[in-house]
């Protein structure tokens, strides 16, 4: 019994410098290693799409009209400007690969504060197929510290999302460095109200593309029945949108009439602009699912009108 | 369960502490290790229990049936109503669908019009390992060479011992059962050990296997959009992902086993360091080999002695083709394994030219060109191992080779590829360096400085940490 007693506690002994050692490893490796170098660390403040500058511009909105949710496509697909020229004050809150899981928490995070009267949600198959790792992470890097963000993370379990929160730790409550992110990087330029306009450029990608046959995930479906819930409960209009992506993208979702019709069950309208709107798969996108601004233009002026109806 | 899942990572410490503390003799610890092990098995899906009670039951019963009855007619009688359940179940399961496809397949060539109409059949996970376990232990005792196990506790336990019950070592009854017999006592020494080649098992597995997996499905999918020095690369790193998977796989149990005292066979000893097939053969997945030697091999040569030369020849063939079938119900693995037994029997034809050469080239040379036959063939048969069908095979050994495919376009995801690349050597080396031990990273406990020591581990767990691939891979072994 002395053996095992003497086996068990150089186990913890060893298991507590480990992850001491490891927590020092991680900051190390953030710190002065390159990313391609750190593959299960993703931890990069004003990462792609302009989260920390959307999370830091949001703090001072108050009150608004409509609120834009979703990922990437979202964010680069729901130019505010159009809707600001029409008189309406709105937000985009959408951020890079974001899932329902992390739309939950984002929604409930800001509901109060922007008490928005219409809230428009992009929703297509592969958010739900999605394990969301990628969108937690950006969450961590960019947002706020705070019990959501740890229950979310330990949720998925994932070394990744563990590797990021432990440099948060350090980054936050130890370095507390301020960071200021370019308004301009590459070819993105964060616009105020939360969206992201990209030089113009157009698609030559090749015009095919494999069957995606997605798999929904469990979770993601029970944080999308949440999120609908939780808006209906606060007594505030949804309406689920699918922004177009090009034709072969759109083709290559395995079945886009049951995702339909489970969208079209749900008690919010739902709109799926891939089948209402006719854009060049070449000249309107810049890759085989992201808008351009041409393309984005012609969207945004037909959900225009789709909108004005609901807010009249 | 996998070995690589959080579920296992609670399973363990309760059940190595549980075991250690509440298990006072032997009949506690057997039983609580039955337990174990049935939870673990029935972590899969419950109704598997039944069928591996059933086998654990048949063979207990004809066991003891074999041992006391004095004539040898009924001897023989029970052992063949061992074979044909176990080899029945193993048939029923694993082969059922693909001897109907085949069946099928072969009448439609000729003509005649078969519709193919499959059966649902779920393959129990780990079947083939412990069907093979219990068939040796029936056919020892039929040869006179095994008592049968004294109590149907042990037996059981032997039979469903969770460490090794889904992918082996395909351990013996002699070695294994005995074990059994006796209280175990704690051994701090055995338990660090054990701890020490999980650890190896587990970086092989998730830093190295995993990583190489992800870019072998890549280029295996979409290998006709993809240039022959990239189809070559996906063929080396599977090569190396079957060996870090497997022989991960076999490190993790065997350390498993060692934590509650039980010693495990070697199912790998650096087979990549062979320079000669026979002696890949005694370094690569040893429990299978050794079993299909003792079992099937020497048998079948000694029943065809006269045939001399010849009769090896064709013997090493056959057993391969069963090495190759036992892997999995796909033309794939036949001729995978009708490849090895062709490169073996090559090897034993020309057993004299290549004497004679090694004496003109010297030893050294020869261990050097010896080394790129092998591993340049076993690529070969690779291939075929991964394959999803003998066109998949043939269409991506054909794209290697045609000049067109000679030009080297962009890879995605290229400085992973060299992490990959990293990973292998840095395996490679430490296999160099503790070849001659119990397992290679033994010769770290060699260290007297445990600073270094335990250094030595935390790399590999940062390592582990920072590199492992997060997207679930099933143990290759798993599917046999």
């Amino acid at each position: 019994m002395a053996d095992l007693s003497k086996f068990v506690i150089r186990v913890i002994l060893f298991s507590v410098i480990m992850l001491v050692v490891y927590f020092c490893f991680i900051i190390f490796c953030a710190h002065f290693l390159d990313s391609k170098l750190t593959k299960n660390l993703n931890y990069r403040k004003g990462s792609y799409g302009h989260m920390y500058s959307r999370l830091e511009e949001i703090k001072n909105i108050r009150d608004i009209d409509i609120l834009f949710l979703g990922a990437s496509h979202a964010y680069r697909g729901f130019d505010v400007r159009k809707y600001q020229d029409e008189g309406y004050s709105c937000f985009n809150l959408g951020s890079s690969s974001q899932t329902p899981i992390q739309t939950e928490i984002l929604l409930k995070r800001y509901f109060d504060q922007l008490n928005p009267k219409l809230i428009v949600y992009d929703v297509y198959p592969s958010i739900f197929a999605s394990d969301g790792v990628e969108s937690t992470n950006d969450l961590i890097s960019n947002g706020d510290f705070n019990k959501e963000i740890v229950n979310l993370a330990l949720s998925q379990k994932s070394i990744k999302i563990v590797n990021s929160l432990t440099y948060a730790l350090f980054d936050k409550f130890i370095l507390k460095e301020n960071y200021i992110e370019p308004r301009v990087k590459g070819e993105d330029t964060y616009i105020d109200g939360g969206f992201v306009l990209k030089k113009l450029k157009y698609n030559n990608k090749r015009k095919y593309l494999k069957e995606y046959d997605y798999k929904f995930k469990s979770y993601q479906l029970e944080a999308f029945s949440n999120i609908l819930n939780f808006i209906e409960q606060q007594r505030t209009e949804a309406l689920l949108v699918q922004i177009p992506s090009t034709s072969y993208r759109y083709k290559a979702y395995a079945d886009n009439e049951m995702f339909d019709s489970m969208m079209n069950s749900s008690n919010s309208e739902y709109l799926n602009y891939n089948l209402t709107l006719t854009l060049d798969d070449s000249l309107n996108f810049y890759d085989d699912s992201h808008l351009n601004i041409l393309g984005s233009e012609i969207f945004n002026e037909k959900l225009l009108v789709d909108i004005k109806e609901r807010l009249k | 369960m996998l070995f690589n899942s959080l579920d296992f990572a609670i399973f363990l410490p309760i059940v190595f502490l549980i075991y250690w503390i509440a298990c006072k003799n032997r009949y506690y610890q057997n039983t609580f290790l039955l337990l174990a092990s049935y939870f673990f098995y029935g972590w899969w899906d419950w109704r598997f229990l039944f069928l591996i009670a059933a086998s654990s039951f048949l063979d207990f019963t004809l066991g003891q049936r074999i041992f006391s009855s004095s004539d040898r007619k009924e001897k023989k009688r029970f052992l063949i109503i061992s074979i044909v359940f176990n080899l029945g179940m193993l048939c029923f399961f694993k082969y059922l669908n693909f001897f109907i496809d085949s069946f099928v397949d072969s009448f439609n060539l000729m003509g005649a019009s078969f519709s193919r109409r499959n059966l649902n059949i779920i393959l129990p996970v780990g079947i083939s390992f412990y069907t093979f376990q219990t068939l040796s232990y029936t056919i020892d005792i039929y040869k006179g060479k095994l008592n049968p196990a004294r109590n149907m506790t042990s037996f059981f336990a032997f039979v469903s011992f969770f460490p090794q019950l889904v992918a082996g070592p395909i351990e013996r009854a002699s070695n294994l059962l005995p074990q059994f017999d006796n209280k175990k006592e704690f051994s701090f020494k055995e338990c660090s050990n054990g701890l020490t080649q999980m650890l190896w098992g587990l970086f092989k597995k998730v830093v190295i296997a995993d990583s190489c997996a992800y870019h072998v499905n890549k280029i295996f999918t979409g290998y006709e959009s993809i240039d022959s020095f990239f189809l070559i690369i996906g063929a080396i790193l599977f090569v190396f992902q079957v060996y870090a998977d497997f022989s991960g796989y076999s490190d993790i149990a065997i350390g498993t086993a060692r934590l509650f005292g039980f010693r495990l066979m070697t199912n790998f000893k650096t087979p990549y360091f062979s320079t000669s097939w026979g002696e890949f053969w005694k370094r690569w997945h040893i429990s299978l080999s050794s079993w299909i030697l003792d079992y099937v091999y020497n048998p079948l040569v000694l029943s065809i002695r006269d045939w001399q030369a010849k009769g090896i020849v064709f013997a090493l063939v056959l057993t391969f083709i069963l090495n190759g079938l036992w892997h999995g119900a796909n033309w794939t693995f036949i001729v995978f394994g009708f490849l090895l037994g062709l490169f073996i029997s090559t090897e034993f034809i020309l057993r004299f030219q290549r004497k004679n050469l090694s004496k003109r080239i010297g030893k050294r040379n020869m261990s050097i060109l010896g080394w790129f036959v092998v591993m340049i063939t076993w690529t070969l048969a690779c291939i075929l191992f991964r394959a999803e069908s003998l066109t998949h095979a043939i269409n991506y050994m054909r794209l290697i080779v045609d000049p067109s495919n000679w030009i080297i376009q962009r890879y995605k995801g290229l400085q992973y590829l060299l992490q990959v690349f990293f990973f292998i050597s840095m395996m490679l080396c430490i296999d160099w360096k503790g070849k001659n031990f119990d397992y290679s990273l033994f010769f770290i406990r060699n260290y007297k400085n445990s600073f270094l020591r335990w250094s030595c581990y935390i790399f590999l767990c940062c390592m582990i940490g920072l590199y492992m691939e997060t997207n679930d891979q099933p143990f290759i072994y798993f599917q046999f």
